[in-house]
């Protein structure tokens, strides 16, 4: 596989499957939505199961508000998400409504780098995207070329080991 | 400054590559994955460098949730501190250890290609 960043390779992804890319453009409201609150839990510096205990949501509830597919969560469940931050859904896009409910420094700061990491996300799937690997040498002929020298036969489904399962486990909380 | 590297494990026994795994998924489990590689290339290798590290092994294995009650698993490994490549992507934990053994392997033997 041809060596680049991360981004070039996901752009060639999108590249080979336009109904999958269609598929991400189609969902680019959830994406945001997942992106924005990552973002401000991250900027938070707390793990999913931090969050949870904050929030009092289990860990599975937190976990499932940051997959970007399956039902929209409810308004009641982003707030709780929310609220282990200091944030309420609406304060962290407007004026506090009142003293107690006043957006911190850090917090209008997360609501900053969420708007950043939307504009970094949008610019991920947009279409313009697949224009530059194109001209960047990272459109069909490369991948034709891959596709010659590689081997892609799964080959992956005898060994077994112990040491994982299929339970969620909180030690496994490697979310971003 | 952390480079990425999307390669499998390059291993005579295990070619399967990355993104003919991810194109294996379905979609859901396709599209959350795609998320947390997207995350990556957003903000940063930081979280997975340190996901890598907590085994002590310079591997790591991230699991999100899909719908259904399912998971899908992203494994990857850190290089020197300074790459981190991304190893496989699968919703069968064996074959995931698979992986990861077969990484643990190359890494004795003088590091992953």
């Amino acid at each position: 596989m041809m060596k680049g960043t991360l981004s070039d390779d996901l752009a060639v992804i999108l590249h080979r499957q336009p109904a999958f890319a269609e598929r991400l453009r189609d969902n680019r409201a959830r994406w945001r939505l997942v992106d924005g609150l990552i973002g401000a839990r991250r900027q938070a510096g707390l793990t999913v199961a931090e969050t949870a205990r904050r929030s009092g949501l289990t860990a599975a509830q937190v976990a499932q508000l940051e997959t970007v597919t399956g039902a929209w969560p409810s308004q009641a469940l982003v707030n709780a998400y929310l609220g282990a931050f200091g944030l309420l859904p609406f304060d962290a896009f407007a004026e506090p409504v009142s003293s107690d409910l006043e957006v911190s420094d850090d917090a209008a700061e997360a609501v900053a780098v969420a708007a950043d990491e939307d504009a970094a996300l949008a610019a991920l799937i947009a279409p313009d995207l697949v224009k530059q690997a194109d001209t960047a040498g990272l459109g069909d002929a490369a991948v034709a070329r891959e596709d010659a020298a590689g081997d892609d036969t799964a080959d992956d489904q005898d060994i077994h080991i112990d040491d994982l399962d299929d339970e969620p486990d909180d030690d496994f909380d490697l979310s971003f | 400054m952390v480079s990425f590297d999307l390669n499998s494990v390059a291993d005579a026994e295990h070619k399967t590559t990355f993104r003919a795994q991810l194109a294996a998924l379905d979609d859901d489990a396709k599209e959350e994955a795609f998320r947390v590689l997207a995350t990556l290339a957003a903000h940063g290798p930081e979280p997975a460098m340190r996901c890598a590290d907590r085994w002590g092994l310079g591997l790591g294995l991230f699991a999100c949730p899909v719908p259904g009650r399912r998971r899908v698993f992203l494994l990857f490994a850190q290089r020197d501190g300074k790459a981190l490549i991304f190893l496989g992507v699968s919703e069968n934990p064996s074959a995931c250890g698979q992986v990861l053994l077969r990484a643990r392997r190359l890494q004795e033997a003088g590091g992953l290609a």
